[in-house]
């Protein structure tokens, strides 16, 4: 019996606009633990968000699923049945959002939006579910959480917001948490709660996480592993000492560039190493490597070929010709 | 650098089309099938009631004639719409009919979007007391019984001539009309006054004036372009309307709303002469029909999150998704030969 | 010494909520809590006497100068605080009182949370707000008082980067449009001929746009570039000063850096002063000379970049430094880690004495009645604490 929670395997997401296909998930597995978090990292466009919907079966029109497996403690979520991934979604698979704000209902109290869910999945009656959101209120560290579940969303800062969402997605002890940017909209030292917490809960509860952001620092707080996307497909992948590992002998250049582009606190340079260019336009990627176009290592065999994500050590994959440090031609 | 984000952009120099969010806007609409047969409809319509009344007026068709010999004849060759109880020819009369619609419509909406654009600018732009004044006013107006107003105004002007009266009904309309405009206008420019770029032209120096006419209202103009001809239908809907009331332009020069009412007075001829109401009515609803056709393809071209979609990309994507079916098709065929 | 290039002195900016305040329900509540006492304490005679009557009984005699027990002081003293403060007419207090000079050739930079204010100082600075109270110096002249008139020539000298690459530029007007407007809005060309477009193109070159892409309009540009029209646009005039309003916040990590790098680049070629405004302190600290904190309308902590980091003395600069998330493994496990307890107040209603009391993790009882100090703790290095460089 091995531990593995969900896997995905060769995901591709396509959107068919009137404009073109746009290839939004290309070929994208990686696994996760019970109890692990895996933290997704990426620029805008890099199709990390919508890997996190085809998982929960949440692509509208004109999105779709083309290809690929999503194995859900051994059970295949591609195609499944709308009423059986109702079941499954908010009850072993929850998500957070970025904005907490849009995804509270504006006119109910908190204590509904938070009980709604308990009464639905686990048949409890509408005072004990009631009881049960006091508390989750209280493991989710909100003072005073008996008259907090009285207030409306929009009397609530964004971290408290937040953290009612944390809470409203613990509701159901899921199995899987998907959390999509959530501290981005928040403040540095809101921030730092909010990831306390979540580490918190994840020891308490042993729940998986997947951390999507596009912040290398918040990764680095909080995942186990890492996946490094762009335009819809993994470049790296590593428990995050290796993805973090300055010195490592194999890396991605894309991963190295980002790590180099983020100024350091007890650093001083001049000068910030910059990735050139920006992301390729989702309708017209470059025929070879993705980033072939703004790597500085860039050879005729990577505008023309495509490389594949090899297993260059142990645990540590990487879509590039060239992954050892040094043995490029620059 | 240059070659990078070349790539990265997605176009190159040789293949570049500039496009104006005007030039856009008109792509946009182009490509809207629904708008585009509004256009067409609408086009024919003026040019066809246009035209009519220069003939009327240059062979001087006499409107009051009547012979009774022909009266109540249905639809012939002779007379394609028939001929009402004075023994008149209905064509003549709902092609003229329009005529007096036309006027009211374009002099009422201009009137109110002047008026509305005005106010709402004012109101948006300075804010504090003004704007409550002018929003106050815009709600009593917005409250106003518009028929009682009607009704008391053309009893007023009762015995003056038709062209005055038919003044009056384009004031009334044009006056009443204005507040909807006025509001849409006052909320796109405290939207506006929010973005960044408005702050950004106080901190580059730019004077008010040119801060009004070169940053706000070329962004409110399509909004105003949009609700203007939805002002028309309704404007040349609320002239219909009075006419049918007999509270516009009487006898014996036509209107739309005149013809209807005129049938609508006995039930006879609502029962036995259908082609009397049928015509008018029909051009009516043409029009206004093709005037909110024009404005829903205004407003989906105007929003700047829709898509250009050409025809071609649409048949494009048309053959897409047809290819992909048969695919699917294929492999479900495939798939179930496989598990036989 | 360079040249004091900006001078302000007790900025305050307030905005008007056209509400008062409102401490009814408070008053209420602290009444109930004294006549509770009362009755403990006290055995008064007209039993009939209304809860109400009762109170405003004894609050008459409090204020006459009768004094009770201690406790039931201590009460009526809070409710006589609160009675005071209600029906006041409340403001935003978006900045409280700010002093900072930026000299020639420099970067200030200005961190703090969302709500501290270091947006609002910015634009006061240029008087895109006319502020409250206090003075702004620019070169020395006084331009508080400036009409809008008076303070055209000086739009040349200072500009302004925004956040938001997508609001800050007009969608319809082309790049060169909008570059160049103000360069004949201030005559430095009087008409649209070949000089002036080549400046513009020269302009852009010198941003990293290309010069071909002058008749192009923003909506066909990423999010990088359209900030590279942003800075075009401030650049063209030839300011002296800068205000960068977040100007790399809203952009991917891969493109902040190219931004950054540009920013430095036209600071040495044409001797830019820069104020930085960014909530992101790893971003602030690599491009800044000297750094500010604020919190809540205050500038809670002032100095050069390198004692800020090495050196910090304000509680909430320590937390806000440990609270950035590092991309160095063993240093992020190493650091010690202040996690601040609770949410930032309400800047309307702002807490008494020191406003970080309330989730400061050494606040004492004269942080509640006391606003400290802003005062130079070491040559350059000014704080505003009781407790400055206390360990947490």
């Amino acid at each position: 019996m091995n531990n593995k929670l969900l896997e995905v395997k060769n995901l591709h997401t396509y959107f068919f606009t009137n404009k073109g296909t746009v290839k939004a998930v290309q070929g994208v597995d990686f696994t996760i633990e019970a109890g692990k978090t895996l933290g997704i990292v990426g620029e805008s466009g890099s199709g990390k968000s919508v890997t996190a919907f085809s998982i929960l079966n949440l692509l509208d029109y004109p999105g779709k699923i083309v290809d690929g497996e999503i194995i859900f403690n051994e059970m295949d979520l591609v195609g499944i049945s709308e009423e059986k991934m109702r079941s499954i979604r908010g009850n072993d698979i929850s998500m957070i959002f970025q904005e907490p704000m849009t995804s509270l209902n504006p006119v109910h109290r908190i204590g509904k939006q938070l009980s709604e869910p308990i009464i639905l999945h686990q048949g409890k009656s509408k005072k004990e579910a009631w009881n049960v959101a006091v508390e989750l209120l209280r493991e989710v560290k909100i003072p005073n959480p008996e008259n907090v579940v009285y207030n409306y969303p929009f009397q609530l800062s964004g971290g408290m917001r937040q953290r009612v969402m944390i809470a409203m997605a613990l509701a159901c002890e899921p199995k899987l948490l998907i959390a999509d940017e959530p501290t981005t909209a928040l403040d540095v030292t809101i921030q730092a709660q909010i990831f306390k917490l979540m580490n918190d809960l994840k020891k308490a509860y042993n729940t998986a996480i997947m951390f999507i952001t596009h912040d290398l620092g918040a990764i680095a707080e909080l995942a186990d592993d890492v996946a490094v996307m762009y335009t819809g497909e993994i470049l790296e992948r590593a428990p995050v000492d290796t993805i973090f590992d300055r010195k490592s002998k194999y890396s991605h250049p894309y991963k190295e560039g980002l790590l180099k582009s983020i100024p350091l606190l007890d650093e001083e340079v001049e000068h910030l190493d910059q990735i050139q260019g920006s992301v390729p336009h989702p309708l017209k990627l470059p025929k070879g490597c993705r980033f072939s176009t703004r790597c500085e290592y860039s050879t005729e065999k990577c505008v023309n070929e495509k490389p594949k994500l090899v297993e260059v050590a142990s645990g540590h994959l990487i879509r590039c010709f060239y992954p050892e440090v040094g043995c490029r031609n620059a | 650098m240059s070659e990078i984000t070349e790539q990265n952009k997605g176009f190159s120099k040789k293949d570049e089309v500039i496009l104006s969010p005007t030039q856009q806007t008109i792509i946009k609409f182009k490509n809207n099938r629904l708008a585009m047969v509004g256009l067409w409809l609408f086009l024919i319509i003026v040019t066809v009631v246009v035209v009519t009344h220069f003939y009327t007026k240059f062979t001087g068709y006499d409107f009051s004639a009547t012979d009774t010999s022909i009266k109540n004849l249905p639809p012939s060759w002779e007379h394609p719409f028939g001929t009402d109880k004075y023994g008149r020819n209905t064509v003549v009369r709902v092609l003229e009919g329009g005529w007096i619609s036309l006027q009211v419509g374009f002099l009422s909406t201009i009137m109110a979007v002047f008026i509305g654009v005005t106010m709402g600018s004012i109101a948006g732009y300075f804010g504090g007391k003004i704007d409550s004044i002018i929003m106050r006013i815009v709600e009593v107006i917005y409250s106003f019984p518009f028929l009682a107003l009607a009704f008391t105004i053309s009893a007023i002007f009762r015995d003056k001539p038709a062209e005055f009266r038919l003044f009056i009904i384009i004031a009334i309309l044009g006056l009443i009309r204005w507040t909807g405009l006025a509001r849409i206008v006052r909320g796109q420019i405290l939207s506006l006054k929010e973005q960044d770029f408005i702050l950004a032209t106080k901190a580059l120096g730019i004077k008010k004036r040119n801060q009004i006419m070169r940053h706000l209202i070329p962004n409110v103009l399509a909004m105003v372009i949009v609700s203007g001809t939805l002002t028309f239908a309704s404007a040349i809907l609320g002239e219909a309307f009075l006419s049918f009331l007999n509270l516009s332009v009487t006898e014996p020069i036509p209107t739309w709303g005149a013809l209807l009412s005129k049938a609508a007075q006995n039930s006879t001829s609502l029962r036995n002469f259908w082609w009397v109401w049928v015509f008018p009515g029909t051009m009516l609803f043409m029009f206004i029909m093709s005037i909110n056709l024009i404005g829903e393809g205004l407003r989906d071209a105007v929003d700047p999150k829709s898509e250009i979609i050409t025809k071609e990309q649409r048949k494009a994507a048309k053959e897409r998704r047809k290819a992909q079916k048969k695919a699917n098709r294929e492999e479900k065929i495939f798939s179930k030969r496989g598990g036989m | 010494m360079p040249n004091v290039l900006l001078e302000t002195k007790g900025i305050k900016q307030y905005f008007p909520t056209g509400k008062k305040r409102n401490e009814k329900k408070n008053l209420k509540k602290i009444s109930l809590r004294a006549i509770k006492i009362f009755n403990n304490e006290y055995t008064h005679t007209n039993l009939k006497l209304k809860e109400k009557e009762l109170f405003n009984d004894i609050y008459k005699q409090f204020k006459e100068g009768k004094r009770f027990s201690d406790e039931l002081n201590t009460v009526l003293t809070e409710y006589e605080a609160l009675s005071n403060v209600h029906g006041d007419k409340l403001y935003v207090r978006a900045n409280d009182g700010i002093d900072i000079t930026i000299y020639e050739g420099e970067t200030v930079g200005l961190v703090g949370e969302s709500g501290c204010g270091k947006s609002t100082l910015g634009r006061t600075i240029l008087k895109l707000d006319e502020p409250t109270e206090g003075e702004i110096f620019f070169n020395g002249e006084n331009i508080t008082n400036y009409s809008n008139n008076k303070m055209m020539p000086l739009r040349r000298e200072m500009q302004i980067i925004f956040q938001d690459p997508y609001s800050s530029l007009n969608p319809r007007m082309t790049v060169g449009e909008i570059i160049g407007e103000a360069l004949l809005e201030h005559g430095i060309f009087k008409n649209r001929n070949d000089d002036f477009e080549n400046y513009v193109k020269e302009i852009m070159k010198t941003c990293g746009l290309d010069d071909y892409m002058i008749y192009r309009y923003p909506h066909e540009f990423s999010g990088g570039q359209r900030q590279r029209i942003g800075i075009a646009r401030a650049l063209a005039l030839k300011p002296k000063f800068i205000v960068c309003d977040e100007a790399v916040s809203a952009l991917d990590v891969s493109i902040q850096s190219q931004i950054i790098n540009l920013l430095k680049d036209l600071q040495n070629e044409f001797s830019l002063a820069y104020l930085f405004i960014s909530h992101d302190l790893s971003v602030v600290k690599h491009i800044s000379d000297r750094i500010g904190v604020m919190y809540l309308g205050d500038m809670v902590e002032f100095t050069d970049k390198h004692s800020l980091y090495e050196n910090p003395q304000h509680p909430y600069t320590k937390a806000l430094l440990s609270a950035i998330p590092e991309t160095d493994l063993e240093k992020a496990r190493s650091k010690k880690k202040i996690i601040l307890e609770g949410d930032i107040p309400s800047n309307i209603i702002v807490p008494t004495g020191c406003k970080f009391h309330t989730r400061c993790p050494i606040a004492k009882d004269i942080c509640k009645r006391q606003v400290p100090q802003f005062r130079e703790v070491e040559k350059g290095h000014s704080v505003a604490c009781h407790f400055s460089g206390e360990e947490i």
